[in-house]
């Protein structure tokens, strides 16, 4: 079996998993109860906050655990948009559904949201940003890393124009960036970030909203009080530790595992690219952990279906939209051509991905192709 | 981008005789909380530090400095060629970073020490900003209120430049002014009140009386989070906490006394204690965190009740502050949070419905005489209880406890 979906989700490292199931056994007792065992449980909670805060260079952000990533960047949108309801809002046209769908969602409560453009990379214009930004607007959401084509944004020098306009904050989607590449922005810079666990070899079900200190959101969750009175519900103590695990285990290795899978996308590209008929999406600077391919006039799913004959792996578009049967938007919005769009393919790649893997893949992409 | 850090030392440059005395205890403050950072060059002049970042993170150095008092403010500077291309890419650089609004005004400010540069300081000016001005979007002349000031420095060693300045804690140098007892409970108050003594340079031992099973392990764990982040402000980093036991005090003081008095004789025994803790450490005074007229006990005429105790200087630096104004900086100084974990504490419990707002000393001294306090609080000083606490490594109660799991991730 051969699995090229990591942008999805990874599988869980046994590491993390032994640090998940020992705080789940040694520490079940609620955070927020009074008594020792609370307490202990509470502290523990406050340790793994300030360690992953640490480790991430975020120590001036409050930590919300949440249960995904798109949670997160529920709380972080409508918590902001509502709380300041008469402003203006900004976002790009290749957001993960999670963010897109949440502004839509704005959209249909009477907010005005400005959609940035991308070029044909993926990458959005930092003068169409400056044009757009204005003392009224506050917020913008611009994402590290696309989930489809690996498009690497601008933030440093968004968050430079952003900075001019203090109503105005920045909230970057890091799922795709984390672990992955080295950020050419300091997450501190950043007013509210979020991340997922299980895209970092963590388990499914935990995300994090983090977001500096004096920023302030309006309640899309009624309940107790719990983590700033952000996210009610009882904290996942097990979850956000084998989140802090996964970081420590992976954060430092950033660089490294770059460089390999660097190497295998270069591997790749030169082999997929002789292949007739397929288009490679997207820029050389993109993320080279995925690598996104067209093959207009066949359907992505059909090729999809045709690798999985040989326990390949791969997806179409984003897993969190895939079952829909519409354009990959990501695509549509970088070439403009629908055939494209629905024709695309996701392959993800991991540092403990091999040559050899990649060899078989292109093997079974030259038979789907030639078949279908 | 930065390449030194300009210090500007605060009151304390307006000390005349014992100047030197102020500027080595400062210059050794700075050392000692820089000592983590190896690259680190640090020059002391008379009224300045000069530190050479030598490629360190500033923001981390920054940070460190906002915790050593008697420094008024501090400019992050870049060093540049002493010509006026390398000056004014530099500044380009630098305006580009910290301008922080779309329209900023601005003006330049040289200071040429370095006389061999063939060029007067208002010449030098006039150069610079006709260079940058058109080489920045939004950037507009206002020598009279600008929004920020190109400072650039020919020095002799080098030539830099500097964009305005942050402001630094001021206060006096840390631990200059003597030692000092600081009574800490766990609520808002107390951590702010010693801040504001770590400020004027007091050094601090704290008091915290514990009435165990009515009080819990979880209070004591807040007091020391709170001293912690107190830590921060003291020369060493480190700070001493006394924790008196005080159960059988206040138990004794429900059972004997008229319960609209119990806690202004809780307090007296408090400050009796306090009193003996000061004699036997040598510490010179007092510092409490209360405020005039936020409860009860805080009436001036509880004060003076309550006072009468001691004959030690009790400061009490919240005095005339306002709840708002003790919570605006609990939160600067990161106590807040920590301050309204909801635990009881020793003054939270046996409060009485009705407490005596005005109490009279010879009704107060008769409720005292119906007990003999006396064996109680001999022993109680003896079996005061103490812990090292260094803001560096957190001290956890909770790890020390015998219920098993490990909380290493």
């Amino acid at each position: 079996m051969i699995y090229l979906d990591y942008a999805a989700t990874t599988p869980v490292d046994e590491d993390v998993l032994d640090t998940y199931a020992r705080i789940q056994k040694e520490f079940y007792a609620n955070t927020n109860s009074l008594h020792l065992l609370g307490q202990r449980s509470n502290y523990l909670f406050e340790k793994i906050k300030q360690e992953t805060a640490g480790l991430l260079g975020i120590n001036g952000h409050n930590l919300v655990f949440t249960g995904s990533a798109s949670e997160a960047n529920n709380i972080a949108i409508l918590g902001i948009a509502r709380k300041y309801p008469r402003g203006k809002i900004i976002t790009t046209k290749i957001e993960h559904p999670s963010v897109y769908a949440a502004y839509r969602q704005l959209e249909r409560e009477g907010l005005t949201v400005k959609y940035l453009d991308v070029d044909s990379a993926g990458v959005i214009d930092t003068k169409q940003l400056a044009g757009y930004l204005d003392s009224d607007v506050v917020l913008v959401s611009i994402m590290w890393v696309n989930n489809i084509v690996g498009a690497v944004q601008p933030i440093k020098e968004a968050a430079e124009l952003i900075k001019l306009y203090p109503k105005a904050k920045l909230h970057v989607d890091a799922a795709q960036g984390l672990c992955k590449i080295e950020p050419e922005f300091a997450l501190g810079d950043i007013d509210l970030l979020t991340f997922s666990s299980h895209k970092i070899y963590g388990p499914k079900g935990v995300g994090l909203l983090a977001f500096k200190k004096n920023i302030e959101f309006e309640k899309i969750m009624h309940g107790s009080d719990a983590q700033y009175n952000v996210r009610p519900g009882t904290v996942d103590l097990a979850g956000a530790a084998a989140f802090c695990k996964a970081v420590k285990k992976f954060y430092p290795e950033t660089s490294r595992n770059y460089k390999a899978v660097k190497r295998l996308n270069r591997r790749l590209r030169e082999k997929l690219g002789g292949l007739p008929g397929v288009i490679i999406n997207g820029g050389s600077d993109a993320s080279p952990y995925i690598f996104n391919i067209s093959i207009p006039g066949r359907n992505g799913e059909t090729i999809v279906h045709g690798l999985e004959k040989d326990a390949i792996f791969v997806s179409t578009g984003s897993a969190c939209s895939s079952k829909l049967k519409e354009p990959e938007r990501t695509i549509l919005n970088m070439t403009g051509s629908k055939d494209i769009a629905l024709s695309s393919v996701r392959i993800s790649l991991s540092h403990r991905t091999s040559d050899d893997d990649l060899d078989k893949l292109t093997e079974s992409l030259r038979r789907v192709i030639n078949n279908v | 981008m930065y390449d030194l850090i300009m210090v500007r030392y605060g009151e304390m440059t307006l000390k005349k005789k014992n100047y030197r005395h102020f500027l080595k205890q400062i210059n050794n403050n700075i050392k000692s909380k820089l000592k983590d950072f190896p690259n680190l060059r640090v020059e002391n002049t008379n009224f300045r530090s000069y530190i050479y970042l030598n490629g360190e993170d500033h923001v981390p150095v920054i940070d460190k400095l906002n915790t050593v008092f008697g420094l008024s403010s501090y400019s992050l500077c870049v060093k540049t060629e002493p010509d006026y291309d390398h000056i004014a890419d530099k500044a380009v650089e630098l305006i580009k970073a910290e301008k922080k609004k779309a329209i900023c005004t601005f003006k330049v400010e040289t200071k040429r020490g370095d006389k061999t540069f063939p060029a007067t300081s208002p010449v030098i000016t006039k150069e610079i900003a006709a260079r940058v001005l058109p080489r920045v979007s939004g950037l507009v002349v206002d020598v009279h209120n600008p929004d920020l000031t190109l400072h650039i420095d020919l020095r002799s060693e080098g030539t830099y430049i500097y964009v305005n300045s942050v402001k630094g804690l001021g206060g006096l140098p840390a631990a200059i002014s003597g030692k000092g007892l600081l009574l800490i409970s766990g609520g808002i108050d107390s951590p702010v009140a010693g801040f504001l003594a770590l400020k004027k340079g007091i050094d601090l031992v704290a008091l915290h009386f514990a009435s165990p099973p009515f009080t819990s392990d979880m209070a004591l764990q807040k007091v020391i989070d709170l001293l912690q982040e107190i830590a921060k402000f003291t020369a060493t980093g480190k700070i001493t906490l006394l924790v008196c036991p005080f159960t059988e005090i206040q138990d004794a003081i429900r059972k004997n006394v008229d319960n609209i008095y119990n806690i202004t004789i809780m307090r007296r025994h408090m400050y009796r204690i306090a009193d003996a803790v000061c004699r036997e450490r040598d510490l010179g005074l007092i510092v409490s965190g209360e405020s005039i007229g936020q409860v009860a006990s805080q009436t001036v005429e509880s004060l003076k009740v309550i006072n009468e105790v001691t004959n030690l200087p009790v400061i009490r630096p919240l005095a005339t502050y306002d709840k708002v104004e003790i919570i605006k900086t609990a939160r600067e100084i990161g106590t807040y949070d920590i301050s309204i974990r909801p635990y009881e504490d020793c003054c939270t419990i046996f409060v009485p419905e009705h407490p005596v707002i005005k109490p009279d000393a010879r009704k107060v001294e008769f409720q005292e005489s119906k007990f003999d306090f006396s064996e109680l609080i001999k022993k109680a000083l003896q079996n005061m209880e103490s812990y090292e606490l260094d803001s560096k490594t957190k001290f956890s109660i909770f790890e020390k406890m015998k219920i098993p799991g490990n909380y290493e991730i």
